[in-house]
């Protein structure tokens, strides 16, 4: 990869204005706050993983047909994005993982110190 | 809530029906419900019919109108309510809610699925559509994937092990044995666990409640009109049912269900009880990692000891708080819109004595029915007379 393909894929996040509250897919009110002060922000890619597993019976309406590693990542921002690691295999509570890209609008994982 | 009870209950046995349809099961296990209730069929002012997947798997909808003309109850209002895997436990609320509100003296909740005939991955899509599609499903996220998860989070958070988490399918499996109305009662043992296909990791096919059919129906009554029956109505002391955060990124962290923590307190309020005062508890134990959090949200005891609770044998029949001694989803089935009804069943006949696991002196008993993603939650206490 080159140094620019290297940096952090970004994702958007939805930022209520008045009490903080980071949704991780689109809306126009708060649902803690009931605001509709509603900002979109890049998360900067970064955070740590909170639990994965590995999907090895894909639905029949997922758009993966083969095994994959299903990972909720807490971003850096607070706010939980589930997405998929990018080796189908475990990876610990707390390693540290950045967005490598997105497929099927689905972010994809990898540890930070991988390229 | 003291002012409607329970005066029936009916169900069928939960597991495989072939060559029954879904309006079959619903009518034998009401029928049960009302002749046990005492109750003319026209006394029954309206139906409430929890169902999730008919019209993905049957295509047959409209089932709570089709019910009323095969009982022949013409006039009320019969409908059905959907909220996933708590679509029964939502049909007895509402049963509840339109007797307490004057709108009828007595009403049906009847649940029922019919699951069995479908190949696995039509269930498996049918299931999904409890997902929030637009945060969930696109990931490729499954129901076992999702407990996978919840299980992965709390063994880091808290150590929570497989040990742990097998001891649950173990009792429950065994208590499976002596229930007529349970499908997959059986002896199990860990090595017998730990060699069955892995679904999602760590969760395995022994931590997978079965795809079941079945039925399960209740009566609501004003508490005056069954005062004399020949069977002692079961006193409604809580009913409650919250919605909560549906996509899985929404939660607090993968550990346990906020909906649950919601129901539960609300309920515990509502009843003038504690979580010491329950007697026995059937909870929504779709995989064997969900009945450990959800005991652990329902305030039996602190986050992280569900796991130690179940090693020690406290959940047994004879324990300090028997969980789900009719075998719970994981060996009684999960007949998705019939679970909350059933697990009322069982709990009824706790309170009756005339349980096949019975626990001694059950006087107030719990039940816990989880729909989606922690989506939608009901949770009721029912007391004996
Ligand atoms: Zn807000």
């Amino acid at each position: 990869m080159t140094e620019q393909e290297n940096q952090p894929a970004s994702i958007p996040m939805w930022v209520c204005g008045d009490c903080g509250n980071t949704e991780p897919t689109k809306t126009i009110i708060c649902p803690i706050c009931n605001s509709q002060n509603i900002d979109i922000k890049q998360s900067k890619g970064y955070g740590k993983i909170v639990a994965s597993t590995i999907i090895r019976r894909p639905s029949a309406d997922s758009l993966f047909d083969e095994a994959f590693c299903l990972c909720v990542v807490r971003m850096d921002e607070q706010v939980l994005i589930s997405g998929h690691y990018y080796e189908c295999r475990l990876i610990e509570a707390g390693t540290s993982v950045r967005v490598l890209g997105n497929k099927h609008q689905v972010p994809i994982f990898t540890d930070t110190l991988a390229n | 809530m003291n002012e409607v009870v329970i005066s029936g209950v009916g169900s069928t046995k939960f597991g495989k029906h072939d060559g029954v349809t879904a309006i079959e099961l619903a009518t034998d296990a009401s029928l049960q419900a009302i002749v046990e209730s005492e109750l003319d069929m026209n006394k029954i002012g309206a139906i409430y019919l929890g169902n999730f997947v008919s019209g993905f798997l049957t295509g047959q909808e409209v089932l709570a109108g089709l019910l009323a003309d095969k009982l022949g109850i013409s006039g009320v209002p019969a409908t059905k309510v959907e909220g996933a895997c708590a679509s029964g436990g939502i049909a007895f609320k509402h049963a509840c809610m339109a007797v307490l509100s004057g709108q009828c003296e007595a009403a049906l909740a009847v649940g029922v699925e019919k699951m069995t005939h479908a190949k696995t991955s039509k269930v498996t899509q049918a299931l999904n559509c409890a997902l929030d599609h637009e945060a969930d499903a696109a990931s490729g996220l499954t129901y076992p994937g999702l407990f996978a998860l919840v299980w992965q989070a709390h063994a880091s958070l808290y150590g929570t092990s497989r040990k742990d988490v097998s001891e649950v399918i173990k009792k429950n499996r065994s208590n499976g044995l002596k229930n007529p109305l349970a499908s997959m009662g059986k002896i199990v043992t860990a090595e017998d666990i730990e060699a069955s296909p892995m679904i999602a990791d760590p969760l395995r096919l022994y931590d997978c409640c079965p795809i079941s059919d079945g039925s399960a129906a209740v009566v609501v009554t004003r508490a005056d009109f069954a005062q004399n029956n020949k069977i002692a109505p079961t006193k409604i002391k809580a009913s409650v049912q919250v919605s909560g955060r549906a996509k899985l990124a929404a939660h607090t962290n993968l550990c346990g269900f906020e909906t649950t923590e919601n129901a539960a307190k609300q309920a515990f309020e509502n009843a003038g009880v504690k979580p010491a005062d329950i007697d026995v508890v059937e909870l929504h134990d779709c995989f064997s990692i969900a009945e450990i959090v959800d005991s652990e949200d329902m305030g039996f005891m602190s986050k992280g000891h569900g796991g130690g609770w179940v090693s020690e044998g406290r959940t047994q029949i004879n324990g300090d708080l028997p969980i789900n001694p009719s075998g719970g989803l994981e060996a009684k089935g999960h007949p998705v819109g019939a679970t909350g009804l059933g697990q009322i069943y069982e709990v009824v006949h706790q309170l009756r004595g005339t349980h096949p696991n019975q626990v001694k002196n059950a006087r107030i008993g719990m039940t816990h029915n989880l729909g989606g993603t922690g989506v939608s939650c009901t949770v009721n206490i029912l007391a004996a007379e």
